[in-house]
C-alpha cells in the first residue's frame, strides 16, 4: 500500500537520490501527482456523474477540479423529463437576458486565471497559479433552476500529505514511481535511464486501461472492438481479438 | 544494418571524467588561467604541494613577547654544542633559546638599526653597522656573545702592526675562518659603503687595514648583502665564493683566497641589485637543481644566480609580486623585506611584510618542485632557521609588528587563527572550449582528522554560475588524536604512534539553485569550469591533505554554426 510519502521514498531510492538536494520534496510530489493524473487520463479510469442546479440568468458554471473530461450524454431535467443537451461553441452561444429560456446546448471553455502575479524580475509567483479547471456554459441562458446531469472522466485528486493514497490501484502504483524516476533522470540528463523508467510507466498505464475497457464486459470467449483505443489502427474497424478454444 | 555515423550510441549519455592528481605546478597567477596546465593554480593560498598531493601549510605559534621591535634574530651552536637563539631588540641582546625572554646584555647597539651577525668559533659576532662603542681607551664597531662564558664583549683590535680599530659593518660573514666585514663605518666616522675588510684566520681581533677590497667601486649603491655560496661547480675547478649584492644595481661573485692580490670580483650577469639584503638565501644543491643564491631584486623580481649566470625565479607570479611590493612601499617608504630558508619543506620563504590591510604575506619558492606558493597569515619580521630539541628543523620569526617571537611552520592554525587553505584549478575545458558541458559530480580523495572540505565550481564563458558542495567526513576515534600540534621546542608531529588518519573518498554534486524557484536546483553548465577546494569554515583547524579530484561531466554539444 504505497502512499505519497512511500512512493516518494521509492522513487528516491530508484534514482540514488535519497538525501540529494538536487531533487526537492515538492518536485517529487509534483511528479507523482503528474503521474497519477496522466495515468488516470490514459486509462480513462474513472467515469463518474455529477449534478447541479442552474441559476436563472447565470450562463457559466466553473466545474470542480475533479472534472477532467465531459462525456457525451449531458442531460437537463425539465418538466420531469431528462433532455439531452447538444454542444455548441462558446462563440456561438446565445447570451444576454433577452434570450433567457430553457437551455438546449452547452459549451466548455478553460478557466481564466487572474491571480498569477508577475514579479519585477519577470518571474511568476507560481504559488498563486490556480489549477486548471473547466467552465461549463449553457445556451441559451437559463431562465430558471434546472438540474444538469454531467457524466465525466474524473481527474486524479492532488495528493498533498504524505499519507495521501492515490486512487490508482495498488498493483499499478509502481508505475507512478517509475514516472517520477523518469522525470528525475531527465533532470539529471540520464536520458537512457529516463526512457527505461518511462516505459515502465507506460506499461502500467496501458494495463490499467485494458482493465478499464474489460470492466463490465462479460462472457467468454468474445470479440473485443474498441475504436477509442489509440493503439488500434485508426480509420479502420478497430482491432479484433479472437479467443479460440484450445484442446 | 550498420549504424549511421550520426546516430546516438548507447554510451553517448555516459558521463566523462576529468581528473586532477597532481598539484605541483603551484601558484601561477601571471599566466592566462585558461591556458595553465591542470596541476597549476591561478590562485591558491596557504597550501603547499608535495608530489601527488596538496597540503595545508603549517601554522605558527606565538611564544613570547619582545620588549620592542626586534632588529635581528640568529640561531647558532655554542662551544658546548648547545643550541642558541639570539634576539636583538631595544638595544639589548636576549637569549630566546628556551622560549623565554632572558636578557643577556643591554645597550649593545643602537635600537632601530638592523643587526648583521656571523658565527665564528662558536661565538656570535654582531654589529648594527653604525654604532661605534667605547671600552676604556678602545673604540670598536663589533661585539660578540660567548654563551658559554656568559659574556657579551666588544671586539677590541689586537693592536698589531697595520691593524685598524674594529669598524662597524652592515654585513658580516665568516669565510675560511676569517671574519669578513662589508659596508663599513670606521672608528672616527668615515664610511666606506663599497668596501669589504677581513680579519686574520681565526683571529677576528686582527683586522689589517690594507686587507680590503672595494666592490663595484662608486656605483650601484651600497653593499647590502653577503652570503657564502658554498662550493660552486661553475668554472673549471670547484671553488668557494661569496655572493655580494648592492642596493641599487649590481650583484657580484667574490672568489679566491682573502688577500688583495688573489681575491677577484666578477660582476654577475643580472640586470638588478638586491632590494633588501635580508632576502638573500643560499639554496643547497639537490637532485633537481639548487646550488644557487636567490634574492629579491631591485626590479621587484626574485632572481637566482650560480655566480656567473642568473635568471628570474618569479616568472609565474611576477605581476602579483611586484604589486605586493608596491603596496608595501605605499605603506612605508622604508619597507623591509626579509626571508628564510625552510629546509623542512624545501622552500625559500620571501617575507614581504604586512599589506595595507594589515595582513602579512610570504611567497614561498619550493626549490625541489620549482613552484611558488602564497602564504597568508604567518608572522612577519626577522627569520632564523634552527633546530628544536628533537633536532628537527624549525623556523623562528621575530615579529616586527607585534613584537613577539613565533615558531612558524608548526601546528594547524596561527596561534588559534584559522589559516584558511584553498586551491583553485585553472579554467578547465576538458579538451574542447567550444563544447557546452553539464557538470554533475565531484569526487575528492583526501585525508583528514576532522576537516570537512568545500568544493566550489564556477562555470566560465557560459552563464558564470557558481555551485558548491561540502564533503563531510566521520572520522573514527583514532583520528581525533591531536595532529600537527605546535609545541615549543618539541615534536612537530604530536600524533601518537598508534593513531592514524583516515583516507576518504567522497562525492558531491555541484548544482545551482534556480533563481526563479528558490529551493530547487539544476545542474551547473558552461564551456569550462574552475574548481576551488577549501577547508570548510565549520571545521577550520583540521588536517587538510588532498590526493586527487575528479569532475564528472557530460558534453552537451557544440554550437551550431550552419
Amino acid at each position: 500500500m504505497l502512499n505519497l510519502g512511500q512512493m516518494r521514498l521509492e522513487a528516491q531510492r530508484a534514482s540514488d537520490g535519497v538525501g540529494d538536494s538536487f531533487w526537492s520534496t515538492p518536485e517529487w510530489n509534483d511528479w507523482l501527482n503528474e503521474a497519477a493524473t496522466l495515468m488516470t487520463v490514459i486509462a480513462s479510469a474513472y467515469q463518474q456523474t455529477m449534478q447541479f442546479n442552474t441559476v436563472a440568468g447565470q450562463q457559466e458554471y466553473p466545474l470542480p477540479m475533479r472534472v477532467g473530461q465531459i462525456l457525451p450524454g449531458v442531460k437537463l431535467l425539465h418538466g420531469g423529463v431528462q433532455r439531452d443537451l447538444d454542444t455548441c461553441s462558446a462563440d456561438d452561444a446565445q447570451d444576454g437576458t433577452s434570450t433567457q429560456s430553457v437551455p438546449n446546448e452547452y459549451y466548455l471553455r478553460g478557466y481564466t486565471h487572474k491571480t498569477v502575479n508577475q514579479q519585477t524580475d519577470g518571474s511568476l509567483t507560481l504559488a498563486t497559479i490556480k489549477e486548471p479547471r473547466l467552465v461549463f456554459g449553457l445556451s441559451p441562458v437559463p431562465d430558471a433552476a434546472y438540474t444538469i446531469t454531467l457524466p465525466y472522466y474524473a481527474r486524479h485528486y492532488i495528493m498533498r500529505a504524505d499519507i495521501d493514497i492515490p486512487v490508482i490501484p495498488p498493483e499499478h502504483r509502481r508505475g507512478l514511481v517509475a514516472y517520477a524516476v523518469s522525470m528525475a533522470k531527465q533532470k539529471e540528463q540520464a536520458f537512457a535511464e529516463a526512457d527505461r523508467f518511462m516505459a515502465i510507466f507506460n506499461e502500467h498505464a496501458g494495463k490499467l486501461r485494458d482493465r478499464m475497457i474489460m470492466r463490465g464486459k462479460s462472457g467468454f470467449p468474445k470479440a473485443k472492438t474498441d475504436e477509442d483505443d489509440p493503439r488500434a489502427n485508426k480509420g479502420n474497424f478497430g482491432h479484433m481479438t479472437v479467443y479460440e478454444a484450445t484442446e | 544494418m550498420p549504424r549511421q555515423d550520426g546516430m546516438k550510441a548507447p554510451l553517448d549519455d555516459a558521463m566523462k571524467a576529468w581528473s586532477l592528481l597532481d598539484f605541483s605546478g603551484g601558484l601561477q597567477s601571471e599566466f592566462d588561467p585558461n591556458d595553465l596546465p591542470a596541476n597549476a593554480s591561478p590562485d591558491c593560498e596557504n597550501v603547499r604541494g608535495r608530489p601527488g598531493r596538496l597540503l595545508a601549510r603549517a601554522g605558527s605559534m606565538d611564544v613570547v613577547e619582545l620588549p620592542a621591535a626586534p632588529d635581528g634574530g640568529f640561531f647558532f651552536y655554542d662551544s658546548n654544542g648547545a643550541r642558541r637563539l639570539a634576539g636583538f631588540a631595544n638595544g639589548n641582546i636576549y637569549d630566546l633559546t628556551l622560549g623565554a625572554l632572558t636578557l643577556v646584555a643591554s645597550g649593545v647597539y643602537t635600537a632601530g638599526n638592523r643587526i648583521a651577525a656571523a658565527v665564528l668559533n662558536d661565538k656570535l659576532y654582531f654589529s648594527d653597522g653604525v654604532t661605534i662603542g667605547t671600552s676604556g681607551p678602545n673604540q670598536y664597531g663589533i661585539s660578540y656573545w660567548d654563551p658559554v662564558a656568559g659574556t657579551v664583549s666588544p671586539l677590541i683590535s689586537s693592536g698589531s702592526v697595520g691593524t685598524v680599530p674594529t669598524p662597524a659593518a652592515k654585513c658580516l660573514l665568516a669565510y675560511t675562518g676569517q671574519l669578513v666585514l662589508f659596508n663599513l663605518k670606521y672608528v672616527g666616522g668615515t664610511t666606506a659603503k663599497d668596501q669589504m675588510l677581513w680579519s686574520n684566520v681565526n683571529d677576528p681581533t686582527t683586522i689589517v687595514g690594507t686587507n680590503l677590497f672595494a666592490i663595484g667601486q662608486g656605483q650601484g649603491g651600497e653593499l647590502n648583502s653577503a652570503i657564502q655560496m658554498g662550493v660552486s661547480s661553475v668554472g673549471v675547478t670547484p671553488f668557494q665564493a661569496i655572493f655580494v649584492g648592492k642596493s641599487q644595481v649590481g650583484v657580484f661573485l667574490m672568489r679566491g683566497a682573502l688577500s688583495p692580490s688573489t681575491l677577484s670580483e666578477t660582476l654577475i650577469n643580472a640586470p638588478t641589485g638586491v632590494l633588501d639584503g635580508a632576502t638573500v638565501q643560499y639554496i643547497p644543491p639537490g637532485e633537481k637543481g639548487g646550488g644557487y643564491v636567490c634574492f629579491l631584486g631591485t626590479d621587484r623580481k626574485v632572481w637566482f644566480t650560480d655566480g656567473i649566470n642568473s635568471g628570474e625565479l618569479s616568472k609565474a607570479i611576477r605581476g602579483e609580486l611586484a604589486q605586493a611590493i608596491s603596496d608595501r612601499f605605499s605603506v612605508s617608504a622604508s619597507a623591509k623585506f626579509t626571508s628564510a630558508r625552510n629546509d623542512q619543506d624545501f622552500m625559500y620563504v620571501l617575507d614581504i611584510g604586512r599589506d595595507s590591510n594589515g595582513v602579512s604575506y610570504c611567497y614561498c619558492y619550493d626549490w625541489e618542485q620549482q613552484s611558488w606558493w602564497r602564504y597568508r597569515g604567518w608572522p612577519s619580521g626577522y627569520w632564523a632557521q634552527g633546530k628544536d630539541d628533537d633536532s628537527q628543523t624549525v623556523l623562528y620569526c621575530l615579529d616586527r609588528t607585534n613584537y613577539k617571537l613565533w615558531r612558524a611552520n608548526a601546528g594547524v592554525d596561527d596561534d588559534g587563527t584559522d589559516i584558511a587553505p584553498y586551491w583553485k584549478t585553472p579554467y578547465v575545458h576538458m579538451g574542447d572550449p567550444d563544447v557546452l558541458k553539464t557538470f554533475h559530480w565531484v569526487y575528492l580523495a583526501f585525508r583528514t582528522n576532522i576537516a570537512a572540505i568545500t568544493i566550489t565550481a564556477t562555470a566560465n564563458m557560459g552563464e558564470g554560475s557558481t555551485a558548491s558542495t561540502t564533503l563531510t567526513v566521520t572520522p573514527d576515534t583514532t583520528d581525533t588524536a591531536q595532529w600537527d600540534q605546535a609545541v615549543w621546542d618539541g615534536a612537530v608531529w604530536a600524533l601518537g604512534g598508534s593513531a592514524t588518519l583516515s583516507r576518504f573518498k567522497k562525492k558531491g554534486r555541484t548544482i545551482v539553485e534556480d533563481e526563479d524557484l528558490p529551493g530547487t536546483y539544476r545542474l551547473l553548465r558552461g564551456f569550462d569550469v574552475q574548481l576551488k577546494i577549501a577547508r570548510s569554515t565549520t571545521t577550520p583547524s583540521g588536517h587538510f591533505e588532498i590526493y586527487g579530484l575528479q569532475q564528472l561531466y557530460m558534453a552537451r554539444g557544440r554550437k551550431r554554426v550552419a
